[in-house]
């Protein structure tokens, strides 16, 4: 399947990964430019619309691997990279697994994202904070958080592709076990989130 | 009456007194006085014994918030506090010498707490100093406990949204709340 939009962004961010530097540019048919400094983590977005095209046409990606390639020195006020990479990993591979991504793999957290810099529901909170805890596969995660599996699945995509998951070898079928809310569910209710 | 003290330390000016202000049900008990370190921090006041400020889940539960003196000389209002803790928010200004030491020399002495989950650092004035970043923080905040993923998250204590996250975040981390 040709990578198209979001997912042929998200496929040139994937390769990135591991590198020390690289820039990368991205063309949008709209006449919009993204640069993302690889080393720096950050990208930088010229003529960015007031909302976040869900379904964007791509004109052209460059990459560019050299070491020590950093944004071009005029362009001011890059924004962070995790939350370019938040919302194209949520949104590059509707309802699927992104193609990077193998079967019968689950998935433990590395790194907590920045919440507070990306636009996050509750429900990726509480997904958080189970990866925590112990390895789940997209469909596990989504039955342990009551969430619809493609949340989960989008959640999974986009942490994977901003570095913060660990693969693990299948784990067995998460217990869930039905509660009495906890603290957080209350203090949740008691906030209105 | 069910209770849980979640505190709110790190240096002078991290804004403590704030986050609670911002989280808070209630008018919050703020103790402050001149600051007499104005060479280490412009700050004119700043707190000398606790700030506090609660959230009430129902009749009978409340989320006690409780901020602690960000002056080293009263550090032992942490150790009467942090018995009582069921979690820690740490909260460093970014502009500040040394910030991510600063973050890993406060959150040593609460190392229970961190070892078992149950601590966030919320980084402020990132919009005036964007390095340190946040990975950098976490970085030696893993190098210093290692086994222990302490969420850090930007914050601006002002923002209520940013701080109820920051609060989610560390209620979700901990083990024993296991129904999310």
């Amino acid at each position: 399947m040709p990578a198209v939009g979001w997912a042929r962004v998200a496929m040139a961010l994937q390769t990135l990964q591991g590198l020390p530097d690289a820039v990368l540019l991205v063309d949008l048919a709209d006449g919009g430019l993204i640069v993302v400094d690889w080393g720096r983590k950050d990208y930088w977005w010229q003529r960015a619309p007031q909302a976040f095209p869900l379904r964007p046409t791509i004109s052209k990606i460059r990459v560019y691997r050299e070491e020590g390639a950093r944004l071009p020195f005029m362009l001011e006020q890059p924004a962070e990279l995790s939350s370019l990479l938040w919302l194209v990993g949520i949104h590059a591979f509707p309802q699927a697994p992104a193609w990077w991504l193998a079967e019968g793999v689950s998935y433990q957290l590395a790194r907590w994202p920045d919440f507070t810099v990306l636009a996050h529901a509750t429900e990726h909170v509480s997904m958080t904070a189970l990866l925590a805890r112990r390895a789940y596969s997209a469909d596990e995660l989504a039955v342990a958080a009551d969430v619809d599996p493609a949340m989960a699945q989008s959640f999974i995509n986009a942490l994977s592709l901003m570095g913060l998951l660990r693969e693990t070898a299948s784990a067995p079928a998460a217990v869930v076990e039905v509660r009495a809310p906890g603290l957080f569910a209350r203090l949740r209710a008691r906030l209105g989130v | 009456m069910a209770e849980h003290v979640i505190l709110f330390a790190g240096p002078m000016g991290a804004g403590k007194t704030t986050a609670i202000q911002t989280l808070s049900d209630i008018a919050t008990v703020t103790t402050e006085a001149a600051n007499t370190e104005r060479h280490v921090v412009d700050k004119a006041t700043t707190t000398v014994a606790l700030d506090y400020g609660e959230i009430t889940l129902g009749d009978d539960e409340k989320v006690r918030l409780y901020g602690v003196p960000g002056q080293k000389r009263f550090d032992f209002m942490w150790t009467i506090l942090k018995e009582r803790a069921k979690g820690l928010v740490l909260l460093v200004n970014n502009d500040s010498p040394d910030a991510v030491a600063v973050a890993v020399d406060y959150l040593s002495n609460f190392g229970e707490l961190v070892e078992s989950g149950c601590a966030v650092v919320g980084v402020s004035r990132r919009d005036i100093a964007r390095y340190p970043s946040t990975d950098d923080y976490a970085d030696a905040i893993a190098a210093a406990h290692p086994g222990a993923m302490v969420p850090v998250f930007t914050v601006d204590p002002r923002d209520s949204a940013q701080m109820i996250t920051v609060l989610l975040s560390l209620i979700a981390n901990l083990k024993e709340d296991v129904s999310l």
